[in-house]
């Protein structure tokens, strides 16, 4: 049986993955955190989805994108946790009708604070909000964010601008709320 | 390049998507237009502001015992399944696999007919946490033959009030009760023999049972370190075990392997509080 090297030891199997997944822990749990409610509820789906990954180690292809693949396995598993829990969210077109309705750029104030940008992000619709987090947090490519929400790279590209109008949106309305200089110029400027 | 043509495709420039040929008309336009200049750098800056919240705030970092935890546990499962099963079930395996069988059966076959059969009895060395293992198939055995098949009696029981169940209820249902906030009942305690304290519990729909193998009964489990739990399938119930002081402690249910670990976790975290 010498030098038939797909017979890989237990040990080296999780010499492998220890090696391309287990470094990724930080990033799935960043994600994950978007999509639960806590930081119990996130734990519980990075360890779901680590687990899942080594049960299906074998079909994963060593030096591709392991991230984008343990992406894809966490958001199935948390559609069907969602499913179970009866909390699916059906995507609903007045959140893209809404964006549709943006008319201008408002220009960014410049004094936020990173609270305050995530506050604001949290107020993005979800579905925009996964992609703008993926793009813009995570720096997947359409191609990748396509295959993790498993929707066409065109909605992919048109929630991300809408995604990130409607953020923009937000923080100006945070700017104007406190006060922040003369946001009624900034904006139609913008 | 136009302002207009620009506004277009300004998005998938800022996420790094057009091609080179494109870029190069790009880097010409913003050049020459301040305008579109002005409103791309804004984008870009709210891009760059946005990654770094995120990625700047503790909310957002993993918790590093959490993490710790997480890789020995894996580690664990990983280093304990069977790897010949596991290769058996990898489809591009099955046909190099099939034919080695093949091969040894034929060599096999041979030998057994010409050479007369002495039969070899190998003595395996017990690994480390073999008796571990051992009581967790006992710890199913009970599960299977006490727990679910006596479900009924118990579920009857669980009105009446007695002195050690109302003990595993603040020991055991209590911490269940607040990681999960779902319908989680104490049915039943009792010992169980010289070996165990068997506490009975209704996870949902789900029946569950915790075992406290006694201190005097469990010299051959203290190889095992501290704060690791073990994963294990027996008889068709997942058994998840893990030490505590003296003792060894065994979550044993139908549910699946990540369900099951959950509520051991919950526990191991509880008693090391």
């Amino acid at each position: 049986m010498v030098g038939i090297k797909w017979l890989e030891t237990k040990e080296e199997r999780w010499r492998d993955f220890e090696a391309e997944a287990m470094p990724l822990a930080p990033d799935l749990y960043r994600v994950a955190l978007w999509l639960a409610r806590n930081q119990t509820e996130a734990e519980d789906l990075v360890q779901e989805t680590f687990f899942q990954a080594m049960k299906s180690f074998h079909r994963y292809e060593m030096g591709t994108n392991c991230r984008a693949w343990l992406t894809t396995i966490m958001y199935n598993l948390n559609s069907k946790r969602l499913q179970k829990l009866g909390r699916m969210k059906i995507v609903d077109d007045p959140e893209e009708k809404l964006a549709e309705t943006i008319p201008f750029e408002p220009q960014l104030p410049q004094t936020l604070t990173d609270e305050e940008v995530i506050e604001a992000l949290k107020n993005v619709p979800e579905n925009f909000r996964q992609v703008v987090v993926l793009s813009d947090v995570e720096g997947f490519s359409y191609k990748e964010i396509a295959g993790i929400l498993d929707v066409p790279m065109g909605t992919v590209m048109s929630r991300l601008s809408r995604g990130r109008k409607v953020l923009r949106m937000e923080l100006a309305d945070y700017a104007r709320n406190h006060g922040f200089g003369d946001t009624e110029n900034k904006i139609a400027a913008g | 390049m136009q302002c207009r043509e620009f506004n277009e495709i300004s998005e998938a420039y800022l996420s790094d998507e057009l091609l080179v040929e494109t870029n190069i008309q790009v880097f010409r336009h913003l050049e020459n237009c301040p305008k579109c200049r002005e409103q791309f750098a804004a984008k870009r800056e709210l891009r760059n502001k946005v990654r770094a919240a995120v990625k700047g705030t503790p909310e957002f970092q993993i918790n590093p015992a959490f993490a710790t935890r997480l890789s020995a546990n894996l580690k664990q499962t990983a280093l304990r399944e069977s790897g010949w099963q596991k290769f058996l079930f990898a489809p591009k395996l099955l046909i190099p696999v099939m034919a080695s069988l093949l091969i040894f059966a034929a060599l096999g076959f041979v030998l057994f007919s010409s050479v007369n059969k002495t039969t070899e009895i190998t003595q395996t060395s017990k690994s480390l946490n073999q008796g571990l293992i051992e009581i967790s198939q006992k710890a199913a055995g009970s599960h299977e033959d006490c727990a679910l098949k006596k479900k009924q009696m118990w579920e009857k029981m669980a009105e009446r009030d007695y002195a050690e169940k109302a003990i595993y209820t603040e020991k055991v249902a209590k911490p269940l009760q607040a990681k999960f906030s779902e319908n989680i009942e104490m049915l039943h305690a009792h010992d169980e023999g010289k070996e165990f304290t068997h506490v009975i519990l209704r996870h949902g729909t789900q029946i569950v049972s915790v075992f406290f193998r006694k201190s005097e009964a469990t010299p051959e489990v203290y190889n095992t370190a501290d704060a690791s739990i073990i994963c294990e399938k027996e008889k068709g119930f997942q058994v998840a075990s893990f030490k505590y002081k003296d003792q060894a402690i065994f979550v044993v249910s139908e549910m699946t392997e990540a369900e099951n670990l959950n509520v051991a976790r919950t526990l191991s975290d509880s008693f090391a509080a």
